[in-house]
């Protein structure tokens, strides 16, 4: 364990604290992209970011430094002290998870690579260069690029509690800027995966000229209400500007709803939503969290009843109910509540049930840290994608807005597909579900 | 922060590599937010970041690293590992000498960050309290103070060596309004590039009638009909409609990658003649407003449209080698964390002939758009996304109903040319921009426009 975790904790017994915990978190990374042809950005970084969590009376003080040396970080813990004379106290916040180390060094999210950098070069070149030669009409590859990062998280709290993590990261990403006369569509993609070997360009090329080229023959569709299936990153985008209302802490803080819901049907009765820390065929692969505490699978909705909120320590005293191992902190900041990997169970209705009839198929949604109302649950958002009739895609489809709420789009589900699908990212798992009576504002 | 003798090792070691040029950034941000929730303190959290960003150019190939530590040994291998993968004989003879009168721009003294801790709790209780008094229906309040001071250092080697000191004070404050299940929530987030001096000057009862009439008014109002339809889209955060439409495809970023609809397009008609529009650093304490950009040039007024044509376009150092646009004191960046790139500081329509009201009268059914929310931008497209935070239906030429869930989208060359009506009731506003060099301050502003037709998305 490192040895500033030990000196922090240890000044701020001396300070003052009755309770610290402390957060360390390094990393490093590279990235580059190309531009005619040749490598535009170099990017190479090393970074360390130290934070300290202490109670004195039930009331907390956080202070952060980038300088481990010693005596920044005592005047970091000194800083943290000073404040909780001026915050007000929260009985619920307290650190009590002593016991083992925890130290993973897993090889799920961490592998060695020793790729060169040679080939790390070619591969980004590669990334323009395939676009162009692939679609005559592209008129640029405004974005694309490769990067790569690991990061090491180190946790320590004053009973003695240490836990360690690690992972490390590969991911690419393109774009195509196609123009063809006065029409012209831009979309991009990425890819991730644990090792260099891994990563997949040629996915990201693939479907970045796909979805490029349907958007380039795109028109909008006449206004009215549509059904809509959306695929799956596009999903997880929308999905997740509300899952927060799923969380204890915000349930406490009254911005979510469903605080007395718990038990209730507030979904369509063939979904299921669980999060799955360490689900198998995930991205992801977390031993604990923010608060220590081990990480187990969640189910919130099952079979369209909420039966969990999502909680950290002090969400669970507040309601009286058991952690759910939902703690998030950075070291900059305060205790608060997160996800991890969800996933959408898969339900029974065939493809071709599924896009009977006419369909929406949504894939770009822009506008989502703008056009989303978590607290109503309204939503209204530049869309685009295709437009289907019985499974035929019939024309693609742009510069439209899509508008709803979400506590109405959970409910409103006529039809749950049978085979998961992962996000890019694989960091989200959901079916394709038929969502009805969306408002689509076009032609 | 740096000494000179160790900028000046580092950077002639990266011409010694074979560099045309090279430049360090270095930053000390001390950061205070206060947070103040359910009527109680919740949080305050008070810390220091510190690094220093090496950008390394070979012709305009861009190498760029950063570290935690201002250690001549850790600098040099920074830039030793940038510099391998294209590491050459040096083409510059003479060792750099830096230029002193270059430093010092602005010679401010931090004033005690976080030195009255309770005159910051006094303004957020304020805050809450009076919100509350608003209306039976708020049901919670959040408000929340973040002084910044940010210390920069910039040495490079054409010579320069600048210092600069930025302060930032932003007050954000939501209500949500709540009717049995039914929720909503509105935020309002005045900024400037001051002290706590700044946030001395607001009037709280001001921010809480701001708040708790845009939450509970939208808890009421109902859907937004969609449709293409004119929109009055009011002064100060409207401006949001020219910096996503339209400001995001003047920055080099995008024109050196063509990536710009704008890119080939100066001297044109690319809006409609009664459209003026600004990008300026020089406002007086403005959000985005600086002494000296994080290239260390003096910041200054850049008109980029002139009655409807195309002045001139935002660059940095590169997109001023890309593209042989001028510089604008216009590079900028989050943090040490960023290369600098060409951004926005504080853009704004500039105001013109009719009244508010003129704009008003002129239509018989359309949107009114009070306050906006954020929105994005296709730079290589101009399609543009904004989400209209309090909006009313305009029906024979008066505001009329409350609507909720609107959503303007257009692509900023059409958008442009529709803004028929340009008000005189300018104002700018703060906000955050979030593009390729992370997330910085900057003003939006205009007076009210008129767009004659744009489609509106809403859930009606």
């Amino acid at each position: 364990m490192r040895p500033e975790i030990e000196t922090t904790l240890d000044w701020a017994k001396k300070l003052g604290a009755d309770e610290s915990d402390v957060i360390l978190n390094e990393g490093n990374a590279l990235s580059l992209s190309a531009q005619q042809g040749r490598i535009e950005t170099y990017k190479v970084t090393s970074s360390r970011l130290i934070g300290v969590r202490v109670i004195r009376d039930h009331r907390v003080g956080i202070s952060f430094s980038e300088d481990l040396s010693t005596d920044s970080l005592r005047s970091m813990v000194e800083s943290a002290i000073r404040l909780t004379d001026a915050v007000e106290p929260d009985e619920n916040q307290s650190i009590t998870l002593g016991g083992a180390a925890v130290i993973d060094n897993n090889t799920k999210t961490y592998r060695e690579d020793s790729t060169p950098l040679d080939e790390k070069i070619k591969l980004t070149l590669r990334l323009e260069d395939e676009i162009k030669r692939r679609d005559l009409r592209t008129q640029a590859v405004p974005y694309n690029g490769y990067s790569e990062g690991e990061s090491h998280s180190f946790y320590g709290n004053h009973l003695g509690l240490r836990v360690y993590e690690r992972e490390k990261s590969f991911n690419c990403y393109t774009s195509a800027l196609l123009k063809d006369g006065d029409k012209q569509a831009l979309f991009y993609r990425s890819n991730s995966a644990r090792t260099f070997g891994e990563l997949s360009p040629e996915t990201a090329i693939q479907e970045t000229l796909q979805f490029t080229g349907t958007l380039l023959e795109a028109r909008p569709v006449p206004t009215g209400k549509y059904d809509v299936i959306f695929e799956p990153d596009c999903f997880q985008g929308l999905f997740s500007c509300f899952t927060g209302l799923f969380s204890g802490k915000a349930v406490k803080d009254g911005y979510s709803r469903f605080g007395n819901s718990l038990g209730e049907i507030i979904a369509h009765p063939e979904l299921t939503l669980r999060d799955l820390p360490r689900y198998s065929d995930g991205f992801y692969h977390i031993l604990t969290d923010a608060e220590g505490a081990p990480k187990t699978d969640l189910t919130l909705i099952e079979h369209g009843r909420l039966v969990s909120l999502y909680h950290n320590s002090a969400t669970a005293r507040h309601f009286g109910v058991k952690s759910t191992g939902h703690a998030s902190r950075s070291p900059k900041g305060q205790l608060g509540t997160g996800l991890t990997q969800l996933v959408i169970d898969p339900g029974t209705t065939p493809s071709d049930r599924l896009t009977a009839g006419t369909v929406l198929r949504i894939f770009a949604l822009d506008g989502l840290h703008a056009g989303v109302n978590a607290s109503s649950g309204a939503f209204s958002l530049a869309a685009s994608g295709e437009l289907l009739r019985d499974g035929k895609v019939i024309q693609g489809v742009k510069g439209i807005t899509l508008s709803g709420n979400f506590f109405d789009l959970i409910r409103n589900v006529s039809g749950v597909g049978q085979t998961l699908l992962p996000t890019t990212g694989r960091g989200f798992f959901a079916p394709e579900i038929r969502f009805t009576g969306l408002q689509v504002a076009g032609q | 922060m740096l000494n000179e003798v160790t900028a000046k090792k580092v950077i002639d070691c990266a011409l010694s590599l074979g560099a045309d040029f090279a430049d360090l950034f270095v930053e000390r941000n001390r950061t205070l937010s206060v947070n103040l929730k359910s009527s109680k303190v919740d949080q305050i959290t008070d810390g220091i970041d510190f690094g220093i960003g090496l950008r390394v150019l070979f012709g305009t190939k861009v190498l760029y690293g950063y570290t935690n530590s201002p250690d001549e040994d850790e600098l040099i291998r920074v830039i030793r590992l940038l510099c391998a993968p294209d590491q050459r004989a040096p083409a510059h003879a003479a060792p750099i000498a830096f230029r002193s009168e270059a430093a010092s721009r602005r010679s401010l003294t931090p004033s005690a960050i976080g030195s009255d801790l309770e005159a910051r709790i006094r303004l957020l209780r304020k805050i809450d309290e009076l919100t509350r008094k608003q209306s039976r229906e708020i049901s919670q309040v959040s408000a929340h103070s973040l002084e910044r001071h940010q210390e920069i250092e910039l040495f490079n080697s054409h010579g320069l060596h600048a210092t600069d000191l930025r302060l930032y004070t932003r007050i954000g404050s939501e209500a949500v309004a709540t009717d049995g299940d039914q929720k909503d929530s509105a935020f309002y987030g005045p900024g400037a590039a001051m002290g706590w001096e700044y946030a001395e000057s607001l009037d709280p009862a001001f921010i809480a009638n701001e708040i708790a009439r845009r939450s509970v008014t939208s808890l009421h109002a109902e859907p937004c009909p969609a449709g293409t339809m004119p929109v009055v889209i009011d002064h100060a955060f409207g401006g949001v409609i020219f910096h996503e439409a339209c400001g995001h495809l003047l920055e080099t970023t995008s024109v050196e990658k063509k990536a710009s609809v704008f890119w080939d397009k100066k001297g044109e008609l690319i809006a409609h003649p009664a459209v003026n529009a600004v990008d300026d650093g020089t406002i007086p304490g403005a959000w985005g407003t600086l002494s000296i950009d994080d290239e260390g040039m003096p910041t200054q007024r850049t008109q980029l449209i002139k009655n409807g044509r195309l002045e001139n376009f935002m660059a940095d150092y590169v997109g001023n080698l890309k593209t042989g646009h001028p510089r604008t004191g216009s590079a900028r960046r989050q943090s040490y964390r960023y290369a600098p790139a060409s951004r926005m500081r504080n853009t704004f329509i500039e105001p013109g002939p009719h009244r508010f009201e003129e704009l008003i009268a002129s239509i018989d059914r359309g949107l009114y758009a009070r306050s906006m929310g954020g929105g994005s931008v296709k730079t290589g497209t101009g399609e543009f996304n904004f989400s209209v935070q309090e909006g009313y239906l305009i029906e024979n030429g008066k505001i009329s109903r409350p609507v909720k869930g609107a959503t303007l989208i257009g692509t900023g060359p059409e958008t442009l040319k529709q803004i028929s009506m340009v008000a005189d009731n300018f104002e700018i506003m703060a906000g955050m921009c979030g593009s390729v060099s992370g997330s910085i301050p900057a003003s939006v502003g205009q007076p009210a426009l008129k767009v004659d037709e744009i489609l509106v998305g809403g859930a009606k």
